[in-house]
């Protein structure tokens, strides 16, 4: 038995979330922060712009749960999906071969 | 020092960006299909069949080649940001531009700490092939299941900004 796959559909939750929130955050306080004390601009600083951001940010959350959620096979079945048994070779690298010790 | 390496590369701006754009397509593309066709379809048959040998076989061998032709982004990457500045120098632009600036921070913060992460588990420590020649099975399942961590947390941001970064460059909307 191997050991088990620790990713699951709360913990998927958890980093959608965060990461999301976190990244934006960050992106969106660097940028505005550079655009003001650097060159002035306040324009970021509008409503626009951080309601465009809090859209983003949820929206992207959910892109990102959901995409982790598909790749990992926790939706559906697989079902147009079949497992068909073979015999193969698989092509593999040859080991780097070690220097003899003089 | 600024004025003078304008001086030099600025009429080279062009093949500089050629060079840039080939690099940037290497880096964001080469990839895919061995992503989305091999890897991703064998995966998923090892997570809804975890114990299954000659699927986590298929798995192991799977991800060893990606690890393999992961060559051809990496080496991309560092053409990417060095012909970046290039590009930063010669044509004038500066971070009081907000698609460059946007586009800095992603770079920055998402792709930079991404590929560090890549570098290491497909051709450093973490490479399987390696792993496996350690002689160590749990070991090389640790590294298998890492890198399976790493592909679930950074797809969807790498699809998603990447697609960003060059819709940035190109349009410029801001």
């Amino acid at each position: 038995m191997t050991k088990q796959f620790s990713g699951n559909p709360h913990r998927y939750r958890g980093i959608a979330i965060w990461a999301t929130i976190a990244l934006n955050a960050w992106l969106y306080a660097a940028f505005a922060s550079i655009q003001y004390f650097a060159y002035g601009e306040t324009w970021p600083l509008g409503w626009k712009p951080v309601a465009i951001v809090l859209v983003f940010t949820a929206w992207f959350a959910r892109f990102y749960y959901r995409s982790m959620m598909r790749l990992d096979a926790q939706y559906g079945t697989g079902g147009s999906w079949q497992l068909v048994q073979r015999s193969v070779k698989l092509p593999e690298l040859r080991p780097a071969m070690k220097r003899p010790q003089r | 020092m600024l004025t003078f390496l304008q001086g030099v590369l600025g009429p080279y701006y062009l093949y500089i960006k050629l060079i840039h754009l080939i690099a940037v397509t290497a880096w964001l593309w080469t990839t895919a299909v061995g992503y989305a066709f091999y890897l991703v379809p064998v995966f998923k048959a090892w997570r809804r069949n975890p114990n299954d040998l000659e699927i986590i076989a298929l798995r192991d061998w799977v991800m060893e080649r990606f690890d393999h032709g992961v060559i051809y982004e990496h080496l991309a990457f560092p053409v990417v940001l060095l012909t970046g500045p290039l590009l930063w120098i010669t044509a004038g632009w500066s971070p009081a531009a907000g698609w460059f600036l946007l586009k800095l921070l992603i770079v920055i913060s998402v792709f930079l700490p991404i590929e560090f992460c890549d570098y290491y588990l497909s051709h450093l420590g973490g490479k399987k092939q390696l792993l496996r020649a350690s002689g160590d099975p749990d070991r090389y399942e640790r590294g298998i299941q890492r890198h399976w961590w790493f592909l679930l947390i950074t797809s969807a941001p790498v699809v998603f900004f990447g697609v960003l970064v060059m819709y940035l460059a190109v349009v410029k909307p801001f």
